[in-house]
């Protein structure tokens, strides 16, 4: 198993530390899975329970200047590994001005994933800062679990509006309920609390960007019901 | 004593207040002709600040009281918990606070804090304290081999790459570079830390010289408080440092004031020579305070007994609480109980750890201690200074306020 990869542009960088620290704020540990074109970032939660079940997937191209990936075989050649991205976030964020940013696969006390950064100085020569996180190999038997999640059949689809807004709603519904309920008619309504389905609505999607359509029905007819209910904890990320 | 600080200084004293309290505590205000000292020191005698700030410093500065009784300065000790709420939103004493002014109240056993601020209020706050001796370090930095010099700006950078929970670092130098590196005690969770290093060429520095190359480990959050007082005021700082087991100096200075802080440093039980396996059990049989560390124990407590009345905490005690840096001393080491003459030997010749951290910084001046064969042995890494200066004092009285 072999791993090396290098960004050198700073905004490549700052993107990647950006995804990594959004992830560290959902979970304390994640698997990263490590292929030839992409990584990907998975956590399988429990969804039904309430849980936050993540699948994100990163094109290694769009970040890194270099990358060299050797699986675990030739037929699986894919590296699987449990990161705390709290760690890594931390190891990226204090890196954000490095001239060049390596991360590695090496065998420390332990399997680490190594993040080694030179950083620019007012002398020619940098200075290196080197941070070794450990990982856990998981093995090949596991790897069905952190497979591509297939999409559910859905009913309705939605363009949301701009998220800022969505955002300032949202947190400040967290100070009313645990839940939140979102309803669809021709325009997106948002409650918690006692009573949310009767809420009077606050968004409209002439006002601001946001839009819904329909694959299976027609909006017109069809009376406003709830169609999702979320947990505000974790949606608010 | 009787001194008006003004505006911005006041909040300059604060910030040093601030870097004080991560050290210790208890902080212990020292006026002296030369300026007022105030000073901190941990529990377990492993790191000790001190602030100076010359009379230059304040906009009035009077020693004396008053009091016709004290044939001199009065030293005061306080609790940092009741001085800290008055300086702890420093950016709110920037923006109010005309003026401060800090007195002693001996009749009364007051430390007055008066803060003369914005539309006309005034907030006066009186701390009792207590009278206490000299809490004093003079560390021989002339003497170290070791020194580097850099802007606040760049040490503050190197600290940035380790959490803020991070006790301990290790600072490895030679003669091409200068590492850092974050260091775990012995544990089981060792294995799932995250370590991080770094490393400096010696260019980066205003002034490298390294005598002997060593590794010092020291605590980082105790020096924390000191780096950034120094870079608020954008001055740089000097480090002297010799081999493991010396303590480190870190210090600023400008025009007005002076500050350092002192920290012990682990010994390097792998480079110690062959009087290791005795060695090593005695700081055990000090911290487990088990009956047969007895004998040892009380030689120890007459050898401080002088030091003693300068640190009112060390009550006769050799022990200290055990910290991070104590622990590793022993860990590698399996604790076996030690015969009576081992011991003996062992205070002669090498300096248990324990009582190398604990005589580390203060040795007591009063002539008895020559006596005690104890305490002449055991190295002595930084002495307090002279009691000289404050019998050659002569001041005049000025009614206080």
């Amino acid at each position: 198993m072999k791993f090396r990869a290098k960004i050198i542009d700073i905004g490549c960088l700052n993107h990647f530390t950006r995804v990594v620290t959004t992830i560290s704020k959902l979970t304390k540990t994640c698997v990263l899975r490590l292929t030839a074109d992409n990584l990907f970032f998975v956590l399988s939660g429990k969804v039904a329970n309430g849980g936050v079940s993540m699948w994100c997937e990163l094109s290694q191209a769009n970040f890194f200047d270099e990358y060299q990936m050797e699986g675990v075989s030739a037929e699986a050649n894919e590296i699987c590994l449990e990161v705390t991205p709290e760690n890594l976030s931390r190891a990226l964020k204090t890196v954000q001005n490095a001239k060049a940013v390596k991360v590695k696969l090496t065998r420390k006390h332990c399997p680490c994933l190594t993040v080694a950064a030179e950083l620019p100085t007012l002398s020619s020569i940098s200075r290196v800062v080197t941070h070794d996180l450990p990982v856990d190999v998981i093995p090949r038997r596991l790897w069905a679990e952190f497979k591509e999640p297939s999409m559910p059949d859905f009913d309705v689809s939605i363009y949301l509006p701009p998220l800022k807004t969505m955002k300032n709603v949202v947190d400040r519904m967290k100070n009313l309920s645990n839940f939140l309920v979102m309803m669809m008619t021709m325009d997106l309504r948002m409650g918690a609390g006692p009573g949310a389905e009767t809420q009077t609505p606050w968004l409209r999607p002439g006002s601001t960007s946001g839009s819904c359509s329909s694959s299976s029905w027609d909006s017109r007819s069809t009376p406003a019901r709830p169609c999702a209910i979320s947990s505000t904890t974790g949606s608010s990320t | 004593m009787n001194c008006v600080i003004e505006g911005n200084c006041v909040k300059a004293f604060g910030k040093a207040i601030h870097a004080l309290s991560r050290i210790g505590d208890e902080l212990w205000l020292d006026p002296m002709v030369k300026g007022l000292a105030v000073r901190s020191v941990n529990s377990a005698h492993s790191a000790y600040a001190c602030f100076l700030f010359s009379p230059l410093f304040f906009q009035r500065y009077s020693l004396g009281s008053g009091s016709e009784q004290d044939s001199g300065t009065v030293k005061c000790k306080l609790v940092m918990k009741s001085v800290l709420p008055l300086f702890r939103c420093l950016t709110s004493i920037e923006r109010n606070v005309d003026r401060c002014q800090i007195s002693i109240n001996i009749p009364d056993d007051r430390v007055v804090f008066q803060f003369f601020c914005r539309h006309g209020i005034t907030k006066t706050y009186n701390l009792g304290f207590q009278e206490s001796e000299a809490l004093q370090a003079v560390f021989a930095s002339h003497l170290c081999p070791n020194a580097l010099k850099a802007q606040a700006r760049l040490l503050g950078d190197m600290v940035m790459h380790f959490p803020v929970s991070q006790e301990e670092i290790t600072l490895s130098m030679n003669p091409l570079r200068l590492n850092l590196r974050n260091y775990y005690e012995e544990g089981n969770d060792q294995m799932k830390m995250m370590y991080t290093e770094m490393s400096l060429h010696p260019d980066e520095f205003d002034y490298f010289q390294v005598g002997v190359d060593s590794d010092i480990t020291f605590c980082l959050k105790e020096l924390r408080g000191l780096l950034s007082f120094a870079e608020s005021h954008g001055l740089p700082v000097s480090v002297h440092f010799g081999a493991a087991g010396k303590p480190v100096c870190f210090a600023v200075e400008d025009m007005v004031l002076e500050a350092s802080v002192v920290l012990a440093t682990l010994t390097d039980s792998e480079s110690s020579g062959p009087s290791q396996a005795a060695e090593a059990p005695v700081p055990t049989a000090h911290r487990c305070g088990d009956a047969a560390g007895l004998p040892e124990a009380s030689c120890e407590a007459e050898g401080f007994a002088a030091v003693t009345e300068l640190i009112a905490s060390s009550q006769g005690s050799p022990m200290m609480n055990p910290t991070g840096l104590m622990r590793r001393l022993t860990g590698t080491q399996e604790p076996d109980r030690l015969s009576v003459a081992d011991k003996g030997r062992a205070s002669t010749f090498t300096t248990p750890a324990s009582s190398t951290i604990c005589s580390l910084l203060f040795r007591a001046l009063s002539p008895e201690q020559g006596e005690d064969g104890c305490a002449s042995l055991l190295p002595v890494l930084a002495c307090s200074s002279d009691v000289e200066e404050d019998t050659e004092e002569d001041f005049t009285r000025s009614p206080s306020l």
